[in-house]
């Protein structure tokens, strides 16, 4: 008797809130610390670089790094063709890497973001607009869309980033489009219509908050290809003017010495290489967080 | 099935004129090509001839009118570098990329189909974690970069393959498996991931539980019932392929449409550049409509409308 009108409240006690126990999955943990040391040494850079990343040095050209036969200790990833510190120009370059690729995702994400859900809730006049236009963009390669508009409008980080967001926001548009097309009759949403609520708010306060999952996963994805198209656009001497360094541009230099010395060539795509690749198994964590499937 | 078809097709010429109007108006608008084509010494009577032949002393309306129609009958004017109807110089480059194209796509899509068909199948095992790490490193890998990398070893230190060119077929080993890496964890994992959805299918259940041999099961129930999936993808990655390709063809110094048109561009040489960016827009449509295509074959429940 006892034991029975104990559990009775127990029973009826409101269900306490779902707390997330799910163990952390390595490749959040791994992708994100990988990334956060990235960021700090791009931010730290002026500290932490034993040299002027521009200063050129004619005597200590293509050497290679000092861990390696003939590389000397005061330049720990070697020279470049014209005697610069490797290191001070990977970790200066990672600025631009991150600075572009940062802006470009919240530029196309929130752009993106924006018209799939107008076009998703409005319908009619402003869903064709919208989606037609992404099929235009579709029909365009970034790669060419880019080359055209940085080549007449002149490189810099800002036309980079404005190339970039526009190559990008039609994936952000289709699935946050799809989404608010599917929530759009739900009850939530006709009750605060009934209820005399604004279209801002709807979008901000009823939709945007069930998709953030899928917004914030696209970025991470979208993120990591942004720097890459960044390092292949200054590659093709379309991305930053010259005297700053970035890893795409250090690379297209490097092209000339490739019968001299491997490394300066080896060395950029390996900070690439490290830095997407932190972004894309942070991506692939959060994906698998949000979708259960995968 | 039909006005679908219908739908799309009058669509996709509609698409192309916005995607020329673009083309059009970043290029003549913005800047003046006659000028950057000649240098700032070129004497005003030299400009004024050539900004004549080019029609770009009409109004700007007029000139784009001109532009559109001479599109539709292929007509982009003179490369100005080359001398010759720019649609010829891009048609020339056109079948190195497509050669390139297609037998990158092919290997990709081999590599894709077998390596994303074991990690599903065998799914959580170490195998999977495998491919699926491998396939984030190389979509994390810049293409180009890879492209130098396999130069220096094979080209430069072995001496083994050839760094540039297209003579015969040891020229294409280098550019398609640059290519292909560029492609195929993009496959990799889209095949794992549609399998997955398919496995757990009842009529998987049903067609294992008649006793059906495994190797039966994945190639005419699972297989067939991810395929369009895996053909849309392939259709709209179509523009992606090609923008891999502007990038390989530059490394390997390859004679395809990528490398006219970065080309073109710091030339200035702008009919070749338009012409180059209409063929490309034509041939994604075309590929995101016979995808569609191919997909209302292969699962005969999509009907479109």
């Amino acid at each position: 008797m006892v034991a029975d009108a104990e559990r009775v409240p127990v029973a009826l006690a409101p269900a306490r809130p779902r707390v997330h126990r799910r163990r952390l999955d390595p490749s959040l943990i791994l992708g994100g610390s990988l990334l956060a040391a990235v960021v700090l040494l791009g931010l730290g850079a002026p500290l932490v670089t034993p040299h002027d990343p521009a200063v050129q040095v004619l005597a200590d050209r293509l050497l290679p790094p000092s861990f390696v036969a003939g590389g000397k200790p005061a330049y720990p990833l070697g020279t470049d063709g014209f005697g610069r510190d490797a290191l001070s120009r990977v970790l200066y370059g990672a600025r631009i890497s991150m600075a572009v690729g940062a802006g470009a995702v919240i530029l196309s994400g929130v752009a993106g973001t924006a018209l799939g859900l107008l076009a998703g809730f409005k319908g009619g006049w402003a869903e064709t607009v919208i989606m037609r236009l992404s099929d235009v963009q579709q029909a365009l390669p970034a790669v060419l869309l880019a080359i055209i508009v940085v080549a007449v409008f002149g490189s810099n980080v800002v036309n980079l980033v404005l190339v970039l967001a526009l190559s990008s926001w039609v994936i952000y548009a289709r699935v946050v489009f799809a989404r608010t097309a599917t929530l759009r009759h739900r009850e939530f949403v006709e009750a605060a219509l009934a209820i005399g609520a604004t279209t801002g708010r709807i979008l901000s306060r009823h939709l945007l908050p069930n998709m953030w999952g899928e917004v914030m996963v696209i970025s991470a994805l979208q993120a990591g290809r942004m720097m890459l198209l960044e390092a292949g656009l200054s590659f093709l001497g379309l991305g930053v003017p010259p005297p700053t360094p970035s890893w795409g541009a250090m690379l297209a230099d490097a092209r000339t010495y490739v019968y001299l010395s491997p490394w300066p060539a080896a060395i950029p795509g390996l900070a690439i290489v490290v830095t997407v690749w932190s972004v894309n198994l942070f991506g692939e964590g959060l994906r698998r967080r949000y979708d259960p499937r995968g | 099935m039909q006005r679908y078809l219908i739908r799309r097709l009058l669509l996709a010429p509609l698409s192309l004129l916005f995607v020329s109007a673009i083309v059009f108006v970043i290029l003549n608008v913005t800047g003046d090509p006659v000028v950057v084509y000649l240098g700032t010494e070129a004497t005003p009577e030299r400009v004024a001839e050539l900004r004549a032949q080019m029609g770009l002393d009409q109004p700007v309306a007029v000139q784009f009118v001109r532009f559109a129609a001479g599109m539709v009958r292929g007509d982009f004017g003179r490369s100005l570098r080359f001398d010759r109807p720019a649609i010829q110089v891009v048609m020339l480059a056109l079948g190195p990329t497509l050669k390139l194209a297609a037998v990158g796509l092919a290997v990709a899509l081999a590599a894709g189909l077998l390596l994303g068909v074991v990690a599903a199948l065998r799914r959580g095992s170490w195998l999977d974690q495998v491919i699926g790490g491998v396939s984030v490193l190389g979509l994390s890998m810049p293409s180009f970069w890879l492209g130098i990398m396999l130069i220096i070893f094979f080209s430069v230190r072995l001496r083994w393959l050839p760094t540039s060119g297209m003579e015969g077929p040891w020229h294409y080993v280098l550019p398609a498996i640059t290519l292909a890496t560029f492609l195929a964890p993009q496959f990799t994992l889209l095949v794992r991931a549609s399998l997955l959805q398919v496995l757990h299918e009842l009529y998987v259940t049903t067609a294992r539980a008649k006793g059906l041999g495994e190797r039966r099961v994945l190639s005419r129930h699972v297989l067939r019932n991810a395929l369009p999936t895996i053909i849309a993808f392939v259709g709209l990655q179509l523009g992606t392929v090609m923008g891999g390709a502007v990038v390989t063809e530059t490394v390997f110094a390859w004679p395809g449409i990528g490398r006219l048109t970065v080309d073109a561009v710091s030339m200035r040489d702008v009919p070749v550049v338009e012409a180059a960016v209409i063929v490309l827009a034509v041939a994604v449509v075309l590929a995101n409509l016979a995808a569609d295509l191919a997909n209302g074959l292969v699962d005969p429940r999509i009907r479109y409308d």
